[in-house]
């Protein structure tokens, strides 16, 4: 075993990482580069730089992709899904992390192009959102509000009807 | 609708001050009416309050000798309870007074509605569509690590556009005000959640295919389910237009009708009075939808805080509601909608056609009343009542009802 080849993630800030080549297809990105660059098949060890992507996360990255390399996601289709489905445990175990360290994975997820892994990441921001006012909200992700008072009574005044459906 | 500057820390502000004169208020009340604020007494005057109130409220729901037992126990706490009580009305609408004085205040602090009126919204979150531009294109130049820890006071808003809208989408599908709320909390947010077409388009695939069109809407006006044919035929393309122009039935809440008339009745024989007897007639009409196709109609003076906890399509009977019937909806290309099912006689079939309508800045959020009608099931004869007293129906959001 120990002679199939891996594939070496090398983060921004140079840490390898080998993983099993099934791991790393996890990410959409690096499977295409590998079809495109090992159209046979690996042969020996490949290299991927994510120059995006700092150790700590892509840690983390592979670590999801370890653990849901058996996982089949269905393909969610963007304009028929009327309902969401929620996030595993497992997952939400996972993204129990700082804000921050939360949104270097979704990005590294987007970079990656790691679809569940956006997903999942995405919809516990939205949970975070959920069911506070706008001040909450701004107090939550420290956004400033910057609004003058007339613009937001005009565009709060322009949609609030929407809300409702 | 009045539009306050910083509404939360307002209302916070002003709650306390309600609160203080409240305090106020009652530390005079209790400094009057009890004699040397003996701690006792002032307890047994509270608990003889207390048992007043409880005799009011018996009596108020007619059960007489549950109400002279509880007036007996507090007089016997306090002979003076009833003067005691009315003493306690008086300082409460005093506090309603000046509840109503912090209202008016609140009402002077509105924004100035001329400048308000003058803002083109669409223009705006044009402008603001620009500075999410800017903040894009500086971070691609970027490496996206530094950016995240310099640039913005929130990470949150330095995510790319298309991950913005991602979460924005995944607000409309599971909770729609949070949606509104998120968007509305700063420029780069009202610009990805209000100016771009995904939210709206998402906003319509929502929508749309969970509405049950007529036979007729589907055959000859060429309803589909297909929204990008909608939207391109009907609309030119526009997915905010459509939504704010095509009608459509919300299910996150329930559509009331209040309904209120007087009718003069007869004098009593021998009766010397000038004018006959006037009585007030209230009653409710509530329609909740379902995106299934049915809808779940009644008719009843029952008031909506004791109705809407309990108007659920599998429950209802179990909470104590009665009549309600389970009827079916159909809508049509122009927004008739018509419900139509079982009703009190069972030989008829009754049917109410209704028109969604804008109401003022609130769009598809009334129905109108076209005609309202029994069907004789055996022979199709129709009878149609008046629709003399009928008023149309507002749209309220329940929030119990948006996890269907």
């Amino acid at each position: 075993m120990s002679d199939t080849p891996k594939v070496i993630i090398v983060s921004s800030d140079n840490g390898k990482f080998p993983v099993e080549q099934k791991v790393a297809e996890k990410s959409v990105l690096i499977k295409k580069m590998i079809e495109d660059l090992a159209p046979n098949g690996l042969e020996e060890d490949f290299e991927i730089p994510t120059p995006n992507v700092r150790s700590n996360v892509l840690k983390a990255v592979l670590e999801w992709c370890e653990h849901h390399k058996d996982t089949e996601f269905p393909d969610e289709d963007d304009d028929d899904t009327r309902k969401i489905t929620p996030v595993d445990d497992w997952d939400k175990n996972f993204l129990q992390v700082d804000q921050e360290m939360l949104y270097e994975i979704i990005l590294a997820a987007n970079y990656l192009n790691i679809r569940p892994l956006l997903d999942a990441g995405c919809k516990v921001v939205a949970e975070m959102i959920r069911g506070k006012s706008p001040e909450e909200i701004r107090k939550t992700f420290n956004i400033v509000n910057d609004f003058s008072p007339e613009e937001e009574a005009a565009i709060k005044r322009e949609n609030e009807w929407a809300e409702d459906r | 609708m009045s539009i306050v500057l910083d509404e939360e820390k307002f209302h916070n502000i002003q709650h306390l001050d309600v609160r203080d004169d409240i305090n106020r208020i009652t530390n005079r009340f209790l400094a009057s009416e009890t004699t040397v604020g003996d701690a006792t007494e002032m307890d047994a005057d509270s608990q003889a309050l207390e048992l007043y109130q409880r005799g009011i409220d018996r009596e108020n729901q007619g059960k007489m000798a549950d109400a002279i037992e509880y007036y007996r126990r507090a007089l016997k706490l306090n002979t003076n309870v009833d003067r005691l009580y009315r003493g306690k009305l008086a300082d409460e609408s005093e506090i309603q007074t000046l509840e109503m004085q912090v209202g008016a205040l609140r009402a002077h602090k509105k924004l100035d509605q001329k400048k308000i009126d003058r803002i083109d919204v669409d223009l705006l979150l044009e402008t603001f569509q620009s500075l999410a531009i800017s903040t894009k294109t500086r971070r691609e130049g970027e490496e996206l690590e530094e950016d995240i820890v310099s640039e913005s006071p929130s990470p949150l808003l330095s995510l790319p556009d298309d991950v913005f809208l991602h979460i924005l989408n995944l607000l409309i599908v599971e909770d729609t005000p949070a949606w509104f709320n998120f968007s509305m909390t700063c420029k780069k947010a009202a610009s990805l959640g209000f100016h771009r077409s995904d939210c709206w388009r998402r906003l319509c695939w929502q929508t749309y295919p969970q509405q049950h069109y007529d036979e007729q809407s589907i055959e000859l006006n060429g309803i589909t389910r297909n929204q990008k044919t909608m939207v391109v035929n009907g609309w030119n393309g526009s997915w905010r237009d459509m939504y704010r122009q095509r009608p459509f039935i919300k299910f996150s809440g329930i559509y009331i009708s209040v309904v209120n008339y007087y009718s003069e009745g007869g004098k009593s024989e021998g009766s010397s009075a000038w004018t006959n007897p006037i009585r007030m007639i209230t009653y409710y009409r509530y329609f909740r939808f379902y995106s299934d196709g049915t809808v779940l109609k009644l008719l009843t003076s029952d008031e909506p805080n004791f109705v809407v906890p309990k108007f659920f399509r599998d429950s209802w009977a179990r909470n104590g509601l009665e009549k309600v019937y389970l009827c079916e909806w159909r809508l049509s290309v122009d927004g008739c909608v018509t419900i139509s099912g079982e009703g009190s006689v069972k030989k008829y079939r009754f049917v109410e056609e209704l028109n969604i309508q804008h109401s003022g800045r609130m769009r598809h959020h009334k129905l109108g009343w076209i005609s309202s009608y029994s069907e004789n099931k055996e022979n199709g004869e129709r009878a149609f009542f008046s629709l003399k007293n009928e008023k149309p129906f507002s749209f309220s959001r329940v929030k119990s009802y948006s996890r269907i």
